[in-house]
């Protein structure tokens, strides 16, 4: 039996991407409509999201769809360079931009186009100049090694199934003593392989 | 985490995050897998 939940599933990789990119973008473009997980700013209150979250634009915030709060295990130091793993309309990035000031930096990267059009404009609604946007993979970090001192992630790495290579590339670009402070899905009861091939059930 | 040597990991409270669901069959298989939202911080050594 625990043979049977511990072996390797194949996934349709590309189908995932493709229905997340899907479920994502409308995220980013309708965010009023009801999806399978919470969003908007109602639910980062319910958080308890730091006040930081006050002065992060509407125009972000409404895309919301993180699956716990990162800052609750303790708030970024000024100074420090944050990269956000799935950053979405950027949300935890400018939170995390107006922590560490203007000594300090963030960058998040997202594979949604319209969720990163919709941070960019926000952080210039905001008014930030250090937070920067970046497409792309987070199985592939476009990032030098030891790049970041703090890798920040919210509801983004249970979406991932090469998991090791997203720990990999996490510990590769983080500064010796860097740390990882994310918020993720955890299952508490086994999942079948067949419900492992289910993309639903990774999407929603 | 421990594979890729990261150190002092420490988890937070769980969140009911699907309960929050609008729709009732996500909120029954969130409720069967018992699938909830977390926090973890964790380090990269120093050496």
């Amino acid at each position: 039996m625990a043979d049977a939940l511990e072996q390797e599933v194949e996934i349709d990789v590309v189908l995932l991407k493709s229905e997340i990119q899907k479920t994502y973008s409308a995220v980013s473009e309708e965010p009023d409509r009801d999806f399978m997980f919470p969003t908007g700013r109602g639910w980062a209150e319910d958080l308890e999201y730091p006040p930081e979250l006050s002065k992060v634009p509407d125009s972000a915030v409404e895309s919301f769809a993180g699956v716990a709060n990162p800052f609750s295990l303790g708030r970024l130091a000024a100074g420090e360079r944050v990269l956000d793993l799935g950053c979405g309309a950027g949300t935890d990035s400018l939170v995390a931009a107006q922590m560490v000031g203007p000594s300090g930096g963030v960058v998040g990267i997202d594979m949604t186009p319209a969720m990163l059009a919709k941070a960019r404009r926000a952080a210039g609604e905001l008014g930030v100049t250090n937070a920067d946007f970046v497409e792309g993979e987070v199985e592939t970090l476009p990032f030098p090694d030891e790049s970041f001192d703090v890798v920040i992630s919210n509801g983004v790495i249970d979406l991932v199934p090469d998991k090791d290579a997203v720990y990999s590339e996490i510990s590769r670009v983080l500064a010796p003593g860097g740390r990882v402070q994310i918020a993720d899905v955890t299952i508490q009861n086994p999942v079948s392989a067949e419900g492992r091939r289910n993309i639903d059930l990774w999407t929603g | 985490m421990e594979r890729h040597g990261f150190e002092r990991i420490e988890t937070g409270l769980l969140v009911d995050t699907y309960a929050r669901s609008k729709f009732e069959d996500t909120r029954r298989k969130a409720q069967k897998f018992g699938a909830r939202g977390t926090t973890l911080k964790a380090f990269k050594p120093l050496g």
